[in-house]
């Protein structure tokens, strides 16, 4: 990401974003931007009688680390604990949550690697995203393919995009990317995109029309 | 032979033959040629557009550069296809479309050979065509073209029964197998009149026979990809068309003649040589109106579907209708019978298609507002397929 | 010579393969059959695989949106809604009302639009060779129309902003629109007439790939054939977005879940959007389009975000994760069609080939949604 570029004319109007705030809070003094943004985000506690407080009634002895998301309630759960959460999550009759939404891994490079689970209540209304961290060399992670069948081909595009392989899964097999290719994980960040050169006005030759503005993927 | 009304022996029976191969040809190809421009022009005029235009006034020579471009086009064999049966398919399939002109008499006077049997013999020789498809199917080493022309042929041989059975009525009503006697016997009162079940049975059949929408699974194998002519090009896969074409003209011909009165109703066939060429050709162009009506308007039957059309209807209902006319012939009732009879058998095929798709309505709830209730019970899936 | 006795012995497969008239696009389907029955399906999708997400993350939040149009390219701006809903919760901006009259009213008009398609291919799909597909369309090309004037692209319209809209709708939009959905009316009518009550039709898809609300939920369909299997699901009514909430509309709610319930929920659906459209017309207030202290660069903080819309062919969701900075860090596409096509499989098995065309065109999906 370049740090070098020039600030931006005018942002006084940019209002200063918490995370995860509500409302915007008034604008105070704006620290320097690398401070800003070296600031580990401030995890809200969920708000009380949300589904957090489920979780824990339903699930008594397991270590759940829940805060207010953007859009929902994060809990962050251990690897290991998956094929206890999951199915209590599924068919607990506070809970309820029969939907999967979504699957899918993250690559936070230093922190590890993170599966990221969606699940939703029709019945109830109430929704929540649950976590896993994994490490880089031991990404495995318990399936929920036989709990949600959703999760069948989820899991399958997160272990080709991410390496992330789920134990118990009935076929682990290449969905987005030819069949072949079983040891290449595009959406990891030590994967680079190819090289982007950004050109400027006449690119058909001819150094001094080209303005090159190179931006690598780190 | 009689040709424009003069009555002349030709001595020699080859060149008789050869002046009657001659004129099928010519006459064939040009209805084909016409046939086929008719049907994409009415084909478009349904689906709201204009069909061809750009290729002569309206179109008009589209069909001939087609016909340019496909005997321009390479002759493609797969290497590993049976050679001789994948290339006399086409033949086989063409050739009893010519076959069947040779009996059917257009005018009074008019015809190739006025035949006594007739109608057996135009039967009996369209039921040959389906060889051809097998062939297809067979003779290009491809799983689409072999499941192709398995289905055709099975719903060729299937559709045979009914279109016999509903002519056999016809004939046994008649008393004849000629096809001018069946003709003149509709002088007064046409047949569709007397036996309504009859006729649709005959065009359903036919539709069949000729593979068009709602029957048209064989040549949609998979939607589309073509069934058993999928490995032809060029000038064999245009044979395949020009067969089809061919044969909705043989068809409409034989039910315009057979059920609406052919040259003859409603002005007596004492009138001139040309009016009966225009009420031909008026009911015979008023049935391929109809069949592409249909084609367009429908989309087409599973074959599982169609063969229980076939025969778990269409086949009773044609033993129904020969057994009433039976019973009417033998007893001597008067005409009107047979019309009670037939209407109200078709009255039954009617309401047999109506209930086995209504069995209920169906429509959706509107639901106003809110959050998900699964229904109280599951719902089950109707049918036993896909449960 | 083959007997008889070993065509019922062997299973044969068929591959309806990448280029194939009735699938929808690039898709392969190795169909394994005893004889008319299906046994097996293998669905092989990827063929239209860009790397969408990975592209995302290198570009920043008012560019990311291009690629939005390109995922399912039949319902572009509930995908760049869905978009920009995200962006915006992240960022923090609040959309104008004209802005957001404007987004709902071009969104529910790209749903009758999608729709509309799905008819067309739908009959084409039953073998109707052409004829719903040329009255859809007919229909189709007017709304086209005022995509056109409104967006100047006839396909990837790129109209929606983190904030707003680009531009301005042109002055005659309010008149257009209403000019264009009397004949919509009149198109759904004669769409109605040709295909709900045929006889040929209803044969063909009642009681074929049917999904009861249980499994339906399992394998996490959603949108019309969620609704199709009996569950009243609809992201505009239970976490309503956007202005949903001003507007009297119903949901149409099928029983059995199969082809033909899914084929009359899109039918109803198409009202209750024109119902929609000609409600928000007539409220369409005056006003900026874009909120007044519009940051020129977009700072999204250290925060994870999920929106999603009810698209046409189900839920569409985006889940951005960012790290600071102005482009997201990972950007997750929800895609309604990747999900509904994953139950592909349950559907078919058990039923004749012909059957499989049939199903595979009631999920209505689109590849590149599918393959992202």
């Amino acid at each position: 990401m370049a740090e070098g570029e020039q600030p931006d004319a005018p942002a006084e109007g940019e209002p200063p974003v918490q995370p995860p705030a509500e409302a915007p809070a008034s604008p105070p003094e704006r620290p320097a931007r690398a401070e800003r943004e070296a600031k580990a985000p401030v995890k809200e506690p969920p708000p009380p009688g949300s589904i957090a407080d489920l979780f824990a009634q339903a699930l008594p002895g397991v270590s759940l680390d829940a805060y207010q998301g953007l859009s929902s309630v994060i809990i962050e759960i251990g690897r290991d604990d998956i094929p206890k959460v999951m199915p209590v999550a599924r068919d607990d009759p506070r809970l309820d949550l029969k939907f999967l939404r979504c699957l899918f891994g993250v690559d936070h490079q230093d922190e590890g690697l993170e599966v990221v689970y969606q699940l939703l209540s029709l019945d109830k209304g109430h929704e929540v995203t649950l976590k896993t961290r994994l490490s880089q060399d031991d990404a495995k992670v318990p399936s929920v393919a036989s709990l949600w069948k959703a999760a069948d081909w989820h899991e399958r595009e997160t272990r080709d995009m991410f390496g992330i392989h789920f134990e118990g899964h009935p076929h682990l097999l290449p969905l987005l990317l030819p069949e072949d290719m079983t040891d290449h994980f595009p959406l990891r960040k030590d994967n680079p995109l190819a090289e982007i050169a950004e050109w400027q006005g006449d690119f058909l030759g001819g150094d001094a029309a080209a303005a090159a503005d190179e931006e690598v993927e780190e | 032979m009689t040709l424009l009304a003069l009555d002349y022996d030709i001595e020699n029976p080859w060149l008789d033959a050869v002046l009657g191969l001659l004129v099928i040809v010519l006459l064939m190809t040009v209805m084909a040629l016409t046939l086929i421009y008719v049907e994409r022009k009415v084909a478009a005029r349904l689906q709201m557009r204009l069909g061809p235009m750009r290729v002569g006034p309206h179109g008009t020579l589209q069909t001939l550069a087609d016909a340019i471009k496909l005997i321009g086009k390479e002759d493609l064999r797969p290497a590993s296809a049976d050679r001789w049966v994948f290339e006399l398919a086409p033949f086989a399939i063409f050739v009893p479309a010519f076959l069947g002109f040779v009996a059917i008499p257009f005018t009074r006077n008019w015809a190739i050979s006025f035949l006594d049997l007739g109608l057996f013999y135009i039967v009996a020789v369209s039921g040959l065509s389906f060889i051809g498809f097998l062939m297809a199917g067979w003779g290009s080493d491809n799983k689409y073209a072999l499941l192709g022309g398995m289905r055709a042929a099975a719903q060729l041989i299937s559709y045979e029964v009914p279109l016999v059975l509903s002519l056999l009525a016809v004939s046994m009503v008649v008393g004849s197998l000629d096809l001018r006697e069946i003709v003149e016997y509709q002088g007064r009162v046409p047949l569709f009149v007397w036996q309504p079940l009859a006729l649709f049975i005959f065009i359903a059949a036919a539709l069949s026979e000729l593979e068009r929408q709602p029957f048209d699974i064989p040549t949609a194998e998979s939607e589309v990809v073509g069934g058993p002519f999928i490995e032809y090009s060029g000038i064999r896969w245009s044979m395949f068309m020009l067969a089809s074409y061919t044969n909705l003209f043989i068809y409409s011909l034989l039910g315009s003649i057979v059920f609406l009165g052919g040259w003859d109703w409603p002005l007596g066939g004492r009138e001139g040589l040309w009016l009966q060429l225009v009420w031909t050709a008026a009911k015979a162009g008023f049935l391929i109106l109809f069949f592409i009506w249909i084609r367009f308007t429908l989309p087409r039957l599973r074959i599982d579907q169609l063969m229980t059309f076939c025969w778990k209807v269409l086949i009773p209902l044609a033993f129904l209708q020969i057994f009433l006319n039976g019973l009417v012939l033998v007893y001597e009732w008067p005409d009107v019978f047979l019309l009670l009879t037939s209407g109200a058998g078709l009255a039954l095929a009617c309401y047999i298609v109506y209930r086995s798709v209504r069995v209920e309505p169906r429509g959706v709830r509107l639901v106003p507002a809110g959050r998900a209730r699964l229904p109280a019970a599951t719902a089950t899936a109707e049918g036993g397929s896909g449960a | 010579m083959v007997t008889e006795r070993e065509l019922e012995t062997v299973e044969l497969n068929i591959n309806m393969g990448p280029q194939h008239p009735s699938t929808h696009g690039v898709f392969r389907m190795v169909i394994t059959v005893d004889g008319e029955r299906i046994v097996d399906v293998e669905p092989h999708i990827g063929y239209m695989h860009r790397g969408g997400e990975k592209l995302s993350e290198t570009m920043d939040f008012r560019q990311a949106i291009g690629y939005q149009d390109r995922t399912d390219y039949l319902a572009q701006f509930l995908n760049e809604q869905a978009y920009c809903m995200a962006v915006e919760k992240l960022i923090g901006l609040e959309v104008p009302e004209r802005s957001e009259y404007i987004r709902l009213i071009l969104c529910e008009l790209n749903r009758v639009t999608s729709h509309l398609m799905f008819i067309g291919a739908f009959g084409i799909d039953l073998g109707f060779f052409g004829t719903s597909f040329t009255y859809a369309f007919r229909e189709r090309e007017r709304i086209q129309d005022i995509f056109e004037e409104v967006s100047g692209d006839r396909l990837m319209y790129g109209y929606f902003r983190p904030g707003g809209v680009v531009w301005d709708v042109p002055d005659n939009f309010v008149q257009r629109v209403r000019e264009v959905l009397p004949y919509t009316k009149q198109g759904m009518r004669d769409l109605d007439l040709l295909l709900t009550e045929n006889e040929v039709l209803i044969a063909r898809s009642r009681g074929i790939g049917a999904m009861s609300a249980e499994r339906a939920i399992n394998w996490g369909l959603s949108g019309p054939m969620l609704r199709a299997s009996g569950v009243p699901w609809d992201l505009r009514k239970d976490q309503p977005y956007s202005l949903y909430d001003r507007f009297e509309f119903s949901i149409p709610v099928g029983e059995y879940g199969d082809v033909y319930d899914r084929y009359l929920v899109r039918l109803a659906e198409v009202h209750q959007s024109i119902a929609i459209v000609e409600q928000a017309i007539d409220q369409l207030p005056d006003g900026p389009i874009m909120p007044e202290k519009m940051p020129r660069k977009l700072r999204a903080p250290v925060a994870e975000v999920y929106a999603a819309v009810e698209g046409a062919r189900g839920e569409y969701g985006i889940y951005i994760v960012s790290k600071g900075g102005d482009k997201p860090y990972r950007l997750k596409i929800r895609s309604p069609s990747f999900c509904n096509l994953s139950a592909l499989k349950e559907m078919t098995v058990g039923n004749y080939v012909a059957d499989a065309v049939a199903i595979l065109g009631s999920v209505d999906i689109v590849l590149c949604d599918v393959d992202r």
